[in-house]
């Protein structure tokens, strides 16, 4: 017989779960891999590329691809971030960072964090972690959002927890939105919920004992009950209706004001009802696209895979956009609401969550969240959902290049059709919606189709969450229905006040001269129809240091880096754009340019595979028009 | 939408099929619409945007090669706009590429040349800015050179090395403008997992990726269809010739075989035909010991006429045989056989098939009542599991092995049996490592497992169409799982795994090597295998089968033609008189009824003095066979010793006679690809020097010998004549093969379209047969001073002999055997990867390098032998399997001394 010694038991059973092979398709784990390892190591060597290629299940070149795309997977020796979005860069942060670095500071930049009405946002490798407390007494509330945080609600809560007595209740809530009021407090007096603002930490001791003894509507900050702020009474808050309210995380306080109403209407219902109700809801994707979001759930739902997937996209890279963040931190079982009805509508087995690295406390409080809701039971037993973290791409918010990324591969875009609700991520079915869009399907199941359908107008139906930023005096975030002139909303959430110039939409939105805005419709078609686009619903503000040339160079340069490279229009195109706009207005302008420039307008608008280079050109040639004097033309003045 | 329907382009109503794409339809048609992403051999990509069209009543301008064409859809592509944007694109394009065309090595033959003159584009208006100018040629790889400079980054490439090579090993660095293609980790190509298949350097559209040959010669001005001559594959290449000399050869799309993808052997390594080394005269010498002497083709053929007629006269025609070639055409195996029968008088006729895949032949003929693979490669594209036993397609059967990559891509299921952890293996969902040489254990362990979880096929298929179920249930009765985990050392859990798997899906398909033949019991084990299918009911059927991997081009058709001692044509026993007396019939002659000896037979009987002389035609088995020392030793006894070879191969420098043959692109003929494709080899060449076609010498030589075999000088009659005398050839014309799409015989008429699955409906021999061998250990065995098995196998870059190989680029990516030796033995021998040991056993010991892998067992060796200075078969003994003589190539026990 065979000899014992010289053999041991051989065989590998690789997967329990027999998970196939595609070294293209390592995951989107080779991304946490890598980042974590550039973080702690700094650049990989050739071969520990090769060994995370092993472990990962895919080969060197892809992973050294996939290092090679993304921006955060490359070592980042800076003491400090700062923002370069333009909500940011219009308050000035060029200035803060060259003060930073004379400071002795090593500064990077990143764009966007979504802190767009408090900027110039100034980033440290901190986490302030919200505090806060629980009681009988004194109930009070203090927004725990990013941007609260960043205009001086931690310092607030620090400053409360010494002065009140230990029966009071400090509840950490999301923002109401309304920034110029912030920090605020709101606290529970005979029921009604008054609200004071802006608070600083000087302001505390005064406000808790004018509370005490009763005089506390009579406190220089104070503005009254919050739902008789005019603030709030001139909002109509599908979206937004418990942002502000109670704890996100306090998951039984959220069910009692009406969290997950709108998924037992919709598992009562079924598939077709909740189809009938976001179509009579009218609800349009809020990522930019506005695509009716019941013809892509039905498109999904048609499929017979048994494998789907529902993915919200929560890479909110428009600067000057943050309305997703404060979702995620003020209402986030709002997403995880809209994400089950859509799973279950369309019979999906997996969501993810791609969020993007920028938004650490967004991305603490949702994982908390569905941890929550799954120990709750209201993931059913075949689903789940994963928060997947963005690497550093702004065309990983384009919903193709988003799903390559979930699958562990260079963020380039994908030509359609195919599109996702036939074949998505991993090939299977899958529903790509913006974090907006989720909230928006879990409010209109709870309030009914109708009720949202008939307000709006004709083809933006419901409301729109309008988030002002940048050289304003009244940055704010406020949920109204469509219709009426952008003006409008600026005149009764706002001001123009000393603003010169409002791009709408992101970096790739139009840009218009103040003026201009009381005869711009409010609604997905009216932007379209001034050549412009509502996009995510950011309107970033400039004010009389609006220098047009310097923002058109830095948008043109920003989608230069941001290309994902694939589409030859978009790869080459951005950066034949930036030096022809170099040139033009200045010295060496070459006779010629403009007209090239045009004709590379039209290249890149018609055949370019993505938005990213199909509207590349749009800020610059709106900016140009209304503006010519800074690009060596006729002044407009 | 699953109709075909009609679409409009520019004004022409064409019909589509379900699925296809705008652009897919216009080039079907002969429309040309400008791309240089796009390519009929990838998925669409839609990135250089070239494409644009215009769609009635739809916004915008698509890219024509990402939409799918619709029912009544009307399609403009052309228009002034149209090529405005085209015309910017380009100007995009140009606007970073060098401009430098006329000295460009892509002069002629570039895509982005061709779009520049569609678009008429006359000026750039850009600063010409060549995005990667800085980086150098990567010249590294023999066969190809990567100009990063010239690349338009259309990641054609990328996608050919994904989505049809299956390697992975390119990427791009960088993004937006700044996007490069990268190599591995951004290393040159030859320090990268690139396995030089040349699938990319095909699809490049420009001049960034070159192949060296075509770079420095220009465009072909002759093209040839022709089959690769490396593995049973079969692929199919277009021969590029320039004044005689073979340019490049590129796949062919159109084959279904390998449906546009080589690999580096097949792509690259022909050029072999043009070394200094090819034999070129006809050489002769009285005796061993003289030198050879050049001399005139009839000078030689009446010097072995003369000698073979007085051995013939004083030992009888038994004291004459001949070996074939499994590298050799279909004619002239027939041709050998019928010089042997017809004109020698003696069925000594065998093949090199004799040491890789004669036990499949013996095990399948017992089970289904045919030798050859059962269904076609294009069943590992729609088949629901793959069983992989002992074989590494990955190396040895390249094309093959990237389309199972391919449907692991798609989710096939995958189950490999190897005791190596080889590429496949790593990448299955279930790997059985088993203990070398105990197959037929394994297998029946695997069916005893399913009988009792009744798995097997439902009883309709059991009763109706097998026979021998009880018997075979019986013998494997014992063969439980603990007993076979005890054999085979392969855990019981993963036993079960395999076998539920395998029997649980719709259907599952077997491919096997000679890691199945190559052994003490390698026919038992195919017929255990075989047994297998047969009890779950996977013959007969689309994606199920047994399917051996050849390892010659022509492993097949040198067995189909009668190259054997024991039948004619199609596996006709030349015991039966009716088969005797056909052959007899058309040959003229009186056939012997005696069967002949194989040849390993024929080389035991020299030294007895039984056999005198011996014909060898392209086998050089003084390198390839086992017990090295004494094959030599035999030839060298021989009177007579004729090897006709197209290089002075170990074997050749044993001969009396050399006859210089012509190479495969200098031939005519067929040969039969692994799943019974009948396939053209056509000449594209002249032989060098004096060398000719084989079958023009074996038909040159009957006549010197005073019986002429053919009636014409063209090959076709060699085929015809065959095909008349071989039922399940009957239907197959050679002209046919000439003008049609190959055939997959059985074709018994000529009405009959040729069989791609064997056995539907009734096995070959009637009823499919439970063929139940008892398992008996392998003849080698480990032992105190021998403790190690060794295994022998095949490396991607070299072709067994390595005659050819070692004669190209090939010899840069491997220039020797390696020992391949698992880090826990080497580390309690104290050796160190790199190190050179002794390798030892009771006939020889020698030296070679080890290279440490976990890939090995432990207590198991493995190594090629594609370099006659190593010797490793001069180690090997000649034990063989008892049926069919092939040898125990995969289980050899040896010894290690450290020198």
């Amino acid at each position: 017989m065979f000899s014992r010694e010289l053999d041991s038991l051989y065989g590998v059973i690789m997967t329990e779960e027999y998970s196939g092979w595609d070294p293209g398709r390592p995951g989107h784990k080779l991304l946490d891999i890598l980042k974590e390892e550039i973080r702690t190591k700094g650049q990989p060597s050739a071969e520990r590329v090769r060994e995370i290629a092993s472990i990962t299940g895919t080969t060197a070149a892809k992973v050294r691809g996939v290092i090679g795309y993304y921006s955060e997977l490359k070592p980042d020796n800076s003491t400090v971030r700062v923002c370069m979005g333009e909500s940011c860069r219009a308050r000035g942060s060029e200035l803060v960072a060259e003060f930073l670095a004379k400071e002795g500071d090593t500064v990077g930049t990143l764009h966007c964090a979504g802190l767009c009405t408090s900027g110039p946002a100034v980033l440290r490798d901190e986490e302030i972690v919200p505090m806060g407390c629980t009681g009988t007494g004194l109930q009070l509330f203090v927004s725990m959002d990013s941007i609260s945080q960043k205009l001086g609600s931690e310092e607030v809560v620090q400053s409360l927890l010494q002065e009140v007595d230990d029966t009071a209740a400090i509840t950490r809530t999301g923002s109401r939105g309304l920034f110029h009021l912030e920090p605020m407090i709101e606290v529970d007096i005979d029921g009604t919920r008054h609200a004071f603002g802006p608070v600083q930490a000087t302001d505390v001791s005064s406000l808790v004992k004018a509370i005490t003894n009763g005089s506390a509507t009579e406190h220089p900050t104070a503005l009254g009950p919050i739902d008789s702020l005019s603030e709030m009474k001139s909002q109509t808050r599908f979206a937004l209706a418990r942002v502000g309210i109670e704890n996100p995380l306090n998951l039984a306080g959220q069910k009692e004001i009406g969290a997950y109403s709108g998924l037992t209407k919709a598992r009562d219902g079924g598939a077709e009802f909740v189809l009938q109700e976001l179509e009579a809801g009218g609800l349009r994707g809020r990522g930019g696209a506005g695509f009716p979001t019941h013809f892509k759930w039905k498109s999904a739902m048609q499929q017979g895979d048994p494998i789907k997937h529902v993915v919200a996209n929560a890479d909110e890279g428009d600067a000057g956009t943050f309305i997703d963040r404060m979702l995620m931190e003020g209402d986030p079982h709002s997403l995880i609401e809209g994400m089950l009805i859509c799973a279950e509508t369309i019979g999906a087995t997996q969501g993810w969550v791609y969020l993007r690295s920028e938004y650490p406390q967004a991305k603490r409080i949702l994982q908390s969240a569905i941890d929550s809701a799954r120990e709750d039971g209201l993931f059913g037993k075949d689903f789940d959902i994963t928060i997947a973290l963005g690497a550093g791409s702004y065309v990983c918010g384009e919903e193709t290049a988003l799903l390559e990324s979930l699958e562990g591969r260079r963020g380039e875009v994908r030509a359609r059709p195919p599109y996702p609700t036939e074949q998505g991520l991993f090939g299977h079915p899958t529903i790509v919606n913006n974090v907006l869009t989720f909230s928006m399907a879990a409010a209109i199941m709870r309030e009914g189709g109708s009720v949202v359908g008939n307000i709006g107008t004709e083809r933006s139906k419901g409301t729109v969450v309008a988030q002002i930023s940048g050289d304003v005096g009244i940055p704010t975030c406020v949920e109204i229905p469509f219709g009426g002139s952008v003006a409008d909303l600026f005149n009764n959430h706002s001001s123009l006040d000393e603003v010169v110039a409002v791009q709408v939409g992101g970096p790739l939105g139009g840009v218009f001269a103040a003026e201009e805005l009381e005869n711009i419709e409010l609604s997905f078609e009216g932007l379209t129809s001034a050549d412009g686009l509502l996009g995510h619903g950011g309107f970033v503000c400039y004010g009389s240091n609006f220098k047009p040339r310097t923002e058109v160079l830095g948008w043109m340069r920003f989608f230069r880096d941001e290309s994902c490279g694939k589409c030859t229009p978009c790869r080459i195109g951005t950066q034949r754009a930036l030096e022809l706009l170099e040139r033009i207005g200045t010295d060496s302008e070459k006779e010629g340019d403009r007209i090239l420039l045009a004709d590379l307008d039209e290249v890149m608008t018609e055949t370019s595979l993505c938005a990213l280079g199909g509207l590349a050109m749009n800020p610059v040639r709106s900016t140009m028009k209304r503006w010519p004097a800074s690009f060596g033309g006729e002044s407009n003045e | 939408m699953s109709e075909p329907f009609l679409v409009t382009i520019d004004g022409q109503e064409f019909a589509g099929q379900p699925g296809q794409t705008i652009m897919e339809i216009a080039r079907d048609n002969g429309i040309n619409i400008p791309s240089l992403c796009d390519s009929p051999h990838l998925d669409s990509f839609g990135s250089c945007r070239m494409c644009v069209v215009e769609i009635d009543g739809r916004r915008g301008t698509p890219s024509s090669c990402t939409t799918p064409a619709d029912n009544g859809m009307v399609v403009s592509t052309t228009s002034d706009k149209l090529w405005r944007l085209r015309k910017g694109i380009t100007e995009l394009y140009v606007s970073e590429h060098p401009l430098d065309c006329l000295t460009c090595t892509a002069n002629g033959d570039c895509e982005l040349q061709d779009v520049a003159a569609d678009v008429g584009l006359r000026e750039l208006r850009y600063d010409n800015q060549p995005a990667c100018e800085s980086i150098p040629i990567d010249e590294s790889n023999p066969f190809f050179t990567f100009d990063a400079s010239k690349c338009i980054v259309c990641s054609r490439c990328i996608r050919a090395c994904d989505d049809t090579q299956a390697t992975h090993a390119l990427s791009i660095d960088g993004r937006g403008f700044s996007s490069r293609i990268i190599a591995g980790v951004d290393e040159l190509f030859m320090d990268s997992d690139c396995v030089s298949c040349g699938a990319c350097v095909n699809e490049c559209p420009v001049g960034a990726l070159e192949d060296r040959v075509e770079r420095s010669s220009g465009i072909p001005d002759k093209w040839v269809r022709t089959t690769c001559a490396f593995c049973g594959v079969g692929c199919q290449f277009d021969a590029g010739i320039k004044g005689g000399k073979l340019v490049t050869m590129v796949p062919a799309a159109d084959s279904p075989v390998n449906q546009g993808h080589a690999c580096v052997k097949g792509r690259f390594a022909s050029a072999y035909i043009h070394h200094a080394d090819r034999l070129k005269f006809p050489m002769i010498r009285e005796s061993i010991n003289d030198e050879l002497r050049q001399v005139s083709w009839d000078e030689a053929y009446s010097f072995i006429a003369q000698r073979w007629k007085q051995i013939k006269s004083e030992s009888g025609p038994h004291a004459i045989g001949s070996i074939t070639s499994s590298r050799s055409t279909n004619e002239l195996n027939y041709l050998g056989s019928k010089l042997m029968r017809a004109v020698i008088g003696t069925n000594n006729i065998d093949n090199c098939a004799r040491v890789c895949h004669s036990a499949t032949v013996k095990g399948m003929m017992t089970v289904f009542g045919a030798g050859a693979g059962t269904n076609s490669l294009d069943d590992i594209d729609h088949t629901d599991l793959l069983l992989v036993s002992g074989c590494n397609p990955i190396h040895g059967h390249p094309v093959t092995g990237s389309r199972i990559r391919r449907a692991r891509m798609r989710g096939m299921k995958m189950i490999v049996v190897d005791p190596k952890a080889t590429e496949l293996a790593q990448m299955a969902d279930i790997h059985v490592q088993l203990r070398p040489g105990t197959n037929v254990a394994l297998y029946q362990g695997l069916a005893h497992i399913i009988l009792r979880e009744n798995m097997q096929a439902d009883s309709e298929w059991l009763d109706s169409r097998t026979e021998n179920l009880d018997p075979f249930k019986a013998m494997i009765q014992d063969m439980t799982p603990e007993v076979c985990s005890e054999i085979t050392t392969v855990p019981v859990e993963t036993l079960e795994a395999a076998a539920i798997y395998y029997a649980s899906v719709p259907s599952a398909m077997a491919v096997h090597g000679l890691g199945m033949t190559e052994h003490s019991h390698g026919s038992e084990g195919v017929m255990a295998l075989s047994s297998l299918a047969l009890l779950t009911g996977n013959v007969g059927r689309k994606g199920t089968g047994i399917n051996p991997l050849r390892g010659q081009n022509n492993v097949q058709g040198s067995c189909d033609m009668g190259a054997l001692p024991n039948v004619y044509t199609n596996y006709q026993s030349v015991a039966d008189p009716e088969n005797r007396a056909a052959f007899s019939k058309v040959w003229g002659v009186e056939a012997p009824a005696e069967p002949g000896l194989t040849y390993p037979e024929m080389l035991r009987q020299v030294e007895s003095g039984n056999v005198r002389s011996l014909y060898l035609i392209g086998s050089d088995i003084a390198h390839t066979d086992p017990d090295n020392l004494a094959v030599i030793k035999a030839l060298s006894g021989l009177d007579l010793l004729i090897v006709q070879d197209i290089f002075m191969c170990e074997t050749a420098k044993l001969a009396h006679v050399i006859l210089p043959a012509a190479s495969f692109l200098e031939s005519d003929g067929t040969y039969t690809n692994g799943e019974r494709r009948i396939q053209r080899v056509r000449k594209a060449v002249d032989p060098p020097g004096q060398a000719k076609q084989d079958w023009i010498i074996v038909s040159e030589l009957a006549e010197a010998l005073g019986h002429p075999i053919i009636t014409s000088n063209d090959v076709s009659d060699i085929w015809d004549e065959l095909a008349s005398l071989t039922p399940n050839f009957r239907g197959i014309d050679y002209s046919n093969l000439d003008n049609s799409e190959a055939v997959q015989w059985p074709k018994p008429t000529a009405e009959h379209p040729g069989t791609s699955i064997m056995h539907i409906g009734e096995f070959s021999r009637g009823l499919g047969n439970f063929a139940a061998p008892k398992y008996a250990e392998p003849n080698e065995q480990a032992s105190k001073e021998y403790p190690f098995i060794l295994i022998t196998g095949r490396n991607l870059f070299h072709y067994n002999a390595g005659t050819q190989t070692r004669r190209t680029g090939l010899s840069e990516f491997r220039e020797t055997d390696l020992l391949e030796m698992h880090p826990v033995d080497a580390n309690a021998m104290g050796i160190s990867d790199g190190d050179t040991v002794w390798l030892t056993s009771p006939r020889n010991r020698i030296e070679m390098q080890v290279e440490v892998t976990n890939n090995v067992r432990k207590g198991n060796l493995f190594t090629t032998f594609h370099f006659p200075d190593i010797g490793v078969n001069t180690v090997l003994s000649s034990s063989a399997d008892g049926y069919t003589h092939c040898p125990e190539y995969k289980v050899q026990a040896v010894g290690i001394e450290v020198q």
